[in-house]
Formats: C-alpha cells, structure tokens, sequence
C-alpha cells in the first residue's frame, strides 16, 4: 500500500446516481470522482439539485449508487448491501442534520449515549458533551434546550463514537451566525480531537473558509475543486 | 363549466385515503358491533315471529293440566269457566319403544287427536302423509323430527310399551306441533330426536291402550285475552282435585315454550352487552386516530385559517371523517349481521320445528346500533374537532418545538438509575401520553375480555358435564317406573341384565315455598349413605342426606331465598297433596335443574305411603348394554331410560354443531377489536416518531434494534392489558353466566385452562401480525426523506 493509498479514506470513481421516477430519470450525479483523505475538511457548496447531498447521502451509506465505486477502507460501498452499510454507519460514520434530529424523549446525556450504547471504542456521554460546552445542561431534555445547544448536543452525539468521518447536512441551517458559528467551532473543535474527516454541504459560502478543501458541485459533477490555502478558525468566519 | 371537487374535499379524501388501513380497522369495529346487533336481534325476531305465526295456526294452548283420570263431561265443565275459550281433553301414555339401528329405546309419547279438528287447541301440522282415520285403532302421525332421526319412514310400524302392553302402530303421516316446537330430552335437556318420539293416534285407538275409556287425563286450555292465567288456575285446581289433578302448567312454563324463551333471553343478552364494547373502543379509536391527524396536519390546517378559511371549514373534514367511519360501518355491520343472522337461523332450524322459521332483518335493532355508531364516532371525534377549532394561524404556521418530555415518577421508582435507555425511551413514550396509553390498554384489554367472556361457555360447560355426571352422580343409567313400586322392584331391577349395582329412588314433584315465593320442582328421596348419588356442597364435600330436611341446589335456595336453618314449605302433589314444613339441611352445588333432595323414607312418609320407589339409578356393565336395552323394553312399568353415554354424547353433538358457529363469530370480533387497537396505536405512534426512528436509523442502528425501541412500547402496552383483560372477562363472564341463567341449565362463570389458552391465543397472535405489519412500514421507512421533511 503506498502513501497516497494509505492517507486516502474515500476513493470515489465514476460515481452516478439516478433516481427514476414517473416524470423521468433524474441524473443526481453524472460520474464524480473524488479522493477524500484522511483528517481533511471538506466544504460541499453547490445549488439545490446540484448532486452534493445525493453525494453525502452515498459516502454517508444512506443511499446506494447507480454506478461507479466508492471504495472505503477497502471496501466497495457502491456494491455493500443493506446490512453492511448499517454496520459501516454505526462503525464509521457520524452525522449532523440540520433540523437536529435528537430524540426528544431522552435527555442530552441520554441522546449520546444512544449512539455511545452501540459504538466500539467512544468517549464518555459526559465528555463529549462537555467538549461542545454543554457539560452543565446534560440532564436536561431536547425540549429545555436552544437551537444550538441541540445541535451542539448533535455534534457531541456525532464524535462521542469517534467515527472516522463526519458528514454535516447545513449544520447552520435552522441557526443564526452566532449560535452557527458556536456550533461550527464546536464541530471542528470535537472532530479534530478525535480526528474525523469531516464533511460538511452547505448553501452557505461563508463557511468555505474553514475548509482545506472546498468543492463546487453543479448539475451533478465537481465543477470545481479549490485547496484553501487561507484556512480560518470557525470564530473568524463572518456571514 | 365541468364541475370540480372543491380543493378542501379533495385534501380531505387525499388525508383519508393515507389513513385508509387505520379508519379501515375502526369501521371494522363499527361493523362488528353493529353486526353483533343486527345477527342477534334478526335472528330473535325470526324465531319470536315464526313462534307467534305458529302458535295463532295451531291454536296453542295458554295452560296445561294433567290429571291421573277424569271422566269425559267434565271437559266441557271446565270449558265454562270465566275467561276460558276452549278446553280440549286428550289421553296422554308415555312408553318405551326399541327401534332397530338403536341401543337405547326411544321414550315415546302417546298422544290422542281430538274428534272434532276445528275445536282443538295445539293442532298438530301434518308436513308429510295423512292424519288416522277416524276411527283407526293402529294408525300414527309421528313427529317429524322422530322420523327424521330414526330413519322410520311412512308405512312402517312401531311398537311401544304402555302400561306394561304392547301397541303397535303403523306410521301414516309426519308432523309438527306447537307443543314440541323444541323437544328436550329429559336426561340432558338438550334435543335427542331419536330417543324422544311423539305419536298423534285416535282417541279410540289410546282409550284402549291406555285404559281411558270415557276418560281423559291432559287438559288445555286457552283463555280469552286480558284474563289473568291465576285466577283461572285455582278454579281448574279446585274441579279437579279429586282426579289426581298435577299443578297446573302455564304456557310460560311449557317446556317447549321455556326452552324458546330461554334462547331468546340469550340472543337478547348477547346483542345487549356485546355492542357496546366495540362502539366504546371505536370511539376511543376514532378519538386517538382523528387527534393524531390534527398534528400531522398542523401546518396545513393553520394555512387554510391563515387563508380565511372558518374553524368550521377547517374542522368539517374531521367531522365527515367520523360519519364516514360510523357510516360505513354500520353498513357492512347491516351486511354482515343480516349474513350471520341467516346462518345461526339455519342453525335454529335444526333443533326447532317450526312450519316456517325465515331470517328477518330487525330494521329497528339496526337503526338504533347505526345512530349509536354515529354518536360514538362524533364523541371520538370531538377533542380533535376542538384542537383544530382552537389552533390559530400563526401557532400553527411556527415550527414545532420538540415535544417536551420529563423524568417521571414512574421511572424514578420503577427504573431508578438503570442505564437502559430502552426501557426509558418506552417509559417516557408511554407517560407522554397517558391518555392514549389508557385508551390502548383499555381497547385491548377489552377484546380479551370478549374473548373470555364468550369462549368460557364451553370450557365451563365440560366442568358442568364433569361435576354433574361423573362427582355428583355416580350412576350410569336411571329407569324410571310408570308408577311407584315397593321393596320388591329391587328384585326386578337385579335381575336386568348387566345391572353391577343400583340404588332405587323416589322422584316426585312438589312446590316449594319459602314465604312469598315458591318454586314448582321434584324432590329425589334417597336413602342416606346412597354411594351413586353425592349431593356436594360449594367446598366439594359430600353434603350427606339426613333424616331431617331437605337439601336445596344453590339454584333453588337463590329463588326461594332460602338459607341453611330456615324452614321451606313442602306442598307435595302426588296422593292427599301433604303439607310439611322443613328445614333445609344444606346447599348443594349443582348446574342443572332445581334439585331438592331428601331420605327417600321420610319422603315416602310425607307423601303418605309406604317403602315405594319410581326410579332406579344403576351402574351397567358397558359390555351388557344391548341386552339391557332389550330386556327393559320388555318389562312391564318402565317408561323411561336414560344412559349417562347418551347425555354426554347429545351435549357434545349439539355443543359441537350448534355453537362452534356463534363461538367462532364472537372470536373474530373479538379478533377485530384487538386487531383495530393495535394496528392504530402502532400507526400512530410510528407516524409520531418515524423521523427520531429514521434518526436512529442513519446513527447505525440495526432494524431489529429499530423494531425492539418501536414495538417494545407496543408490547408492553399488550401485555399489560392482559390481566386488566382477564379481570374485565371474568366480570363479563358472570354476567353472561347471569343473563343465560335458565332453570334447567346454570353455566357458572368458570374460566378453564382451555378458554384461557385460546384467549391468550387468540389475543396474541392478532397482536403479534399487528406487530409483523408495524414492522414491515418500519422497515419501509425512507430514511433520506425523513430526514429531510421537518415534520
């Protein structure tokens, strides 16, 4: 294995993805190739429609591809099957949504520990938490927390598991520049720690800054593929 | 202009086609009570107007008196009293007639026609053949049914032992008779067609045979409308006291006419309570369905306000959802009650000969079910009607907040600082909403309660057969004698073939009476220590027979309202009609008849006659049951036989046919209820919580661990109803058990191991495919779309 292979997480070729419906086929993706590497920072930015979240959909084992590889770890997710691919989420992958999604039933502590509960080797519910800032509200509910405090509760239930990679689906979508910024501090704060590749989509440039790399999507393939030699700290970003 | 559907039904038909498998299981519901309704009251008025049509045809008689032999003139005596329309004389012999193809003989009522047809009162329909010529002296009309069942055939002959002779009779018509519309075998009080046989012969052929020249001894009487049967029976009790006279018997108490009575009272009893349970757990239904939808609708019930819609146009949808729900439901119920109603007719057919027993719909039965489907389904709906009138535009415009939870009580106590965040998640699901909870465990707990409460019947009925036939009595065969005999009957009864060992008896009928209230029965005389007979009381002790008082089955001291140490009042009515006072020794326990039991010597005393005896109850070597058979139908003075093997088997043959229907009717709706339950309280908790599952999903978490959080909840919802369940069918049961309580059969409430088996069978395998089919959307979750919709 040499160093290139060896430092690569994703080595994605000729991936396409349509989606057939009464209307038509839908082309999502029209053969992208990518090479994501271990510890980076992607951004995804790109139009509605213009493929990235069909991208993060596969990569993250939500979907399946058309055709084309991703090949992970030595392993063709384009061609894992159902149980696989729920096996690859819960070893690898960490996730946060845009609308949160905690379970509203559980508390802070408890919503981390429902992904700690099935994880290999995690952190403990009180650290993660305590790494997004939140070590003083653990115990209370989804309900009894602000926009960000639950997404920052997303971020620690994410990396408490120290996934290997971290797709985020707009993590500031539902949050103003403040808390959005909180929560992207947070999220590159607590990734770093336990060094996840992190991949975040957005309509929003403004957070482009804090990538090492940021790719472009439009109508289905990279446009562009752009090194961010000025990388910034979350806390610098404005938008 | 074509005409279009406005946009608001079109939402409203889009909303219920979605929830069509949930409003699919309560208008199940609504059906099965309304079926319920409609199967029971159809089929009551089926039979109650195929009894009045009859009854007016063949003039049947409003009371009934026997007599040991009164000369012809005072017939017409009698037919002058007050308010009496007609009076017909007619001899009545009973005897024992051995057919071939059968064992047993048959017990075969003589009957004797009236000379003069048009006068008559129970005038028999002949259905096959021709009536005796006038003045045949061997010529029959058989019951139909007889006929049926012993495979005689016009033109045969039969021949009966009466009074200890032989008559033959060549068999010339069949026919039916108001008076045995139902005939009762006198062992098993259920039908036995091939060994209870009627005969209608010329009076002159039985005045011979019976010896009742001049003489009748069966008297019936019609009298006319408004006139009260008592004041006419002490007249007909007084004119014929010195004949012999038996206690007068009114229509009310005609073994026929109770019997049909009786199954009128049940079908009443079963449409009364049963349709409510489905109309009640509907409602719920529709209550926590309709409340669901107003929260998936939110949004667009505040868009059509903030449009300028009214409350009411925004809550009619919701509103037609539940008359749409009552309405279809009370139109299959109609469909498939007027169905069952003709099969459980069918059924009735078999056992009661009726000229004309057609199916019916009861309009009125269905009209009244259908008006409370209507009221049920509204009240379900209306805390959702209200949400929706409330909800302001801009609440519902806003973003849900997640819904708020907290630690509860429970939880603090029952999990304390467990870990188990699965038993939490259900925990705090289930205390979320205590209501829905409530009303789930109730719906379901109420569909084990059906099952119970109508599937104990027939477990409780083996305890019957069990306690009656082999603890209580220990006898395999009774004879009974046309009159009473002394000591040396046992001599005759030794010598009948197979006889291993007997006991003679003393049966004779009596009124007890117990202040105001007195109750006509028999009383068995028995001879204290008798080992085939074992009167127990309610522990299961052997209540011994004493020299003093009178043992009362627990049936009988409820009507008399008699207790152990009280006196009851002993009006016999066989000899100089004596009158005594006795105590009653004790309470038996017993399930069928009014037994009252005493020392067959005191007995004898009291009647006023010596060491006599008119039955014989007798082990029998099953090995020597055909010769048996034949030498009884040979001895003189033997009018009845009755076989234990033969009771048992008549009650599994017509248990078997005769309810399996009704039983397996009453399991699917049961079935139903459970099956509505359950599938909506899983739709509506898996459409709460799709996305936080979805969530779970995408986190890594395996479908079976997906399933476990989601039915768990479910389950445990399932389980707890259970003994809530059991505790509601036990109470059910004893109402059932109240409601079908008849003076020859008492079914006590008694849950057997096999009715619960197939109660919790029944319940859970329902459950359980609810489960399979709450698993299966579970598994068919888009977890990409989930994702992305905010609810």
């Amino acid at each position: 294995m040499n160093g290139a292979a060896a430092d690569t997480l994703f080595d994605v070729r000729g991936l396409t993805k349509v989606y057939r419906g009464a209307g038509g086929d839908v082309h999502a993706l029209r053969g992208v190739d990518l090479q994501v590497r271990r510890g980076e920072v992607i951004v995804l930015l790109g139009p509605s429609g213009s493929g990235k979240s069909s991208l993060l959909n596969i990569l993250g084992g939500l979907d399946r591809a058309t055709a084309g590889q991703v090949v992970f770890e030595g392993q063709d997710l384009a061609k894992a099957n159902e149980k696989a691919l729920t096996a690859y989420r819960r070893r690898f992958v960490g996730f946060i949504f845009q609308f949160f999604n905690l379970t509203p039933s559980l508390t802070a502590r408890e919503n981390v520990e429902l992904v700690t509960h099935i994880a290999l080797d995690p952190m403990p519910a009180d650290e993660a938490l305590a790494l997004v800032g939140l070590g003083a509200r653990m115990d209370h509910f989804p309900s009894q927390l602000s926009g960000g405090e639950q997404q920052r509760v997303a971020v620690a239930r994410a990396l408490a598991k120290r996934p290997a990679i971290l797709f985020c689906d707009e993590p500031t979508g539902s949050l103003d520049s403040e808390t959005g910024t909180q929560v992207l501090d947070a999220i590159i704060h607590v990734a770093s720690e336990v060094k996840a590749t992190t991949m975040i989509v957005t309509h929003n440039v403004g957070i482009a800054d804090i990538a090492d790399r940021v790719i472009r999507f439009s109508d289905g393939r990279v446009h562009t593929l752009i090194e961010n030699t000025t990388k910034k700290a979350p806390k610098e970003l404005t938008w | 202009m074509r005409w279009r559907l406005p946009p608001l039904h079109k939402k409203f038909l889009r909303h219920l086609w979605r929830m069509k498998w949930q409003a699919l299981a309560i208008v199940l519901l609504v059906a099965a009570g309304v079926a319920v309704t409609v199967m029971t009251f159809s089929a009551e008025e089926a039979l109650r107007s195929a009894r009045a049509t009859y009854y007016a045809q063949s003039s049947f008689a409003d009371i009934f008196v026997t007599m040991e032999r009164a000369p012809l003139t005072l017939a017409r005596r009698a037919g002058m009293i007050p308010g009496v329309t007609a009076a017909d004389p007619r001899i009545v012999a009973n005897g024992l007639s051995l057919l071939p193809g059968f064992e047993r003989p048959a017990q075969v009522r003589l009957i004797s026609l009236p000379d003069r047809d048009d006068a008559a009162l129970n005038r028999i329909a002949i259905t096959r053949g021709r009536a005796p010529a006038p003045e045949a002296l061997n010529e029959a009309v058989a019951l139909q049914s007889f006929l049926d069942a012993t495979k005689l055939r016009i033109g045969d002959d039969i021949q009966v032992t009466v009074n200890g002779r032989f008559v033959w009779f060549r068999i010339v018509g069949a026919a039916l008779s108001a008076e045995y519309v139902y005939l009762p075998d006198a062992a098993s009080v259920m039908p036995d067609d091939a060994h209870n046989g009627v005969l209608w012969v010329t009076r002159k052929a039985l005045e011979g045979a019976a010896d009742m020249h001049g003489a009748f001894n069966a008297l019936a009487f019609s009298i006319a409308p408004g006139v009260q049967p008592r004041s006419i029976e002490t007249r007909v009790e007084r004119m014929f006291a010195p004949y012999g006279v038996q206690p007068v018997v009114m229509r009310a108490d005609q073994p026929s006419h109770a019997f049909l009575e009786g199954e009128l009272k049940e079908l009443q009893t079963s449409g009364t309570i049963f349709p409510p349970v489905f109309l009640i757990v509907a409602a719920a239904l529709v209550h926590m369905t309709l409340l669901r939808q107003t929260e998936v609708q939110r949004e667009e019930i505040g868009l059509l306000k903030a449009f300028g819609y009214t409350d009411l146009e925004a809550a009619r949808p919701f509103a037609m959802t539940a008359i749409l729900i009552a309405g279809l439901g009370a139109a299959l119920g109609a469909l498939i009650g007027a169905v069952f109603a003709g099969s459980i007719v069918d059924i009735y057919a078999r056992y009661m000969r009726f000229p004309a027993l057609e199916p019916r719909f009861h309009v009125a039965a269905f009209a009244v079910a259908a008006g409370a489907s209507l009221i049920a389904a509204v009240t379900g709906a209306t805390a959702a009607l209200g949400k929706v009138t409330r909800l302001s535009p801009a609440t519902a415009m806003a973003p849900p907040r997640p819904d708020s939870y907290r630690v509860s009580w429970f939880e603090r106590i029952v999990l304390g600082r467990s870990r188990g965040l699965l038993a939490r998640l259900i925990a705090r699901n289930v205390e979320r909403r205590p209501a829905r909870a409530a009303l789930t465990v109730f719906g379901l707990a109420a569909s084990v309660a059906l099952l119970m409460g109508t599937q104990f019947l027939f477990g409780a009925l083996d305890v019957v057969l069990d306690h009656t036939f082999y603890q209580r009595q220990r006898f395999s065969h009774q004879i009974t004698f046309s009159l009473p005999r002394g000591p040396e009957a046992a001599d005759d009864v030794r010598t009948l073939p197979g006889v291993m060992s007997f006991r003679l008896v003393r049966i004779t009928s009596a009124t007890l009476s117990n202040g105001a209230r007195s109750v006509r029965t028999a009383i068995t005389g028995l001879d204290p220590g008798d080992p085939l007979q074992r009167p127990l009381d309610a522990t299961g002790e052997l209540a011994p027979i004493k020299p003093q008082g009178v043992l009362l089955s627990k049936a009988l001291a409820g009507k008399l309202g008699a207790r152990p140490g009280d006196f009851v009042t002993v009006r016999l009515h066989e000899r100089d009609r004596r009158v005594a006072a006795v105590v009653v020794a004790g309470i038996v326990t017993e399930y069928s008849g009014l037994g009252a039991y005493m020392d067959r010597r005191v007995l004898n005393t009291m009647i006023g006659e010596g060491d006599l005896s008119n039955a014989a109850q007798i082990v029998l070597d099953p090995l020597a049951r055909g010769a048996f058979y034949r030498s009884l139908a040979e001895t003189p003075g033997v009018v009845g036989a009755q076989s234990r093997d033969d009771v048992m088997a008549t009650y599994r043959r017509v248990i078997a046919e005769a309810f399996r229907t009704s039983r397996t009717y009453y399991a699917v709706f049961a079935g139903i209820i459970a099956f509505g339950v359950a599938y909506n309280a899983g739709r509506i908790a898996l459409s709460e919580r799709s996305r936080d599952l979805a969530t779970l999903e995408v986190l890594g978490f395996t479908h079976s661990e997906i399933a476990v959080i989601q039915l768990g909840e479910q389950a445990i919802l399932a389980v707890v109803a259970v003994p809530i369940g059991l505790a509601l069918g036990w109470l059910l049961a004893h109402g059932i058990s109240l409601g079908y309580q008849r003076d020859e059969m008492q079914i006590p409430a008694i849950i057997d191991l096999d009715t619960l088996r197939m109660t919790l069978s029944v319940y859970g395998l329902t459950v359980a495919a609810v489960g399979c089919l709450i698993a299966y959307r579970l598994w068919r979750l888009d977890l990409v779309a989930v994702l992305k919709t905010r609810e």
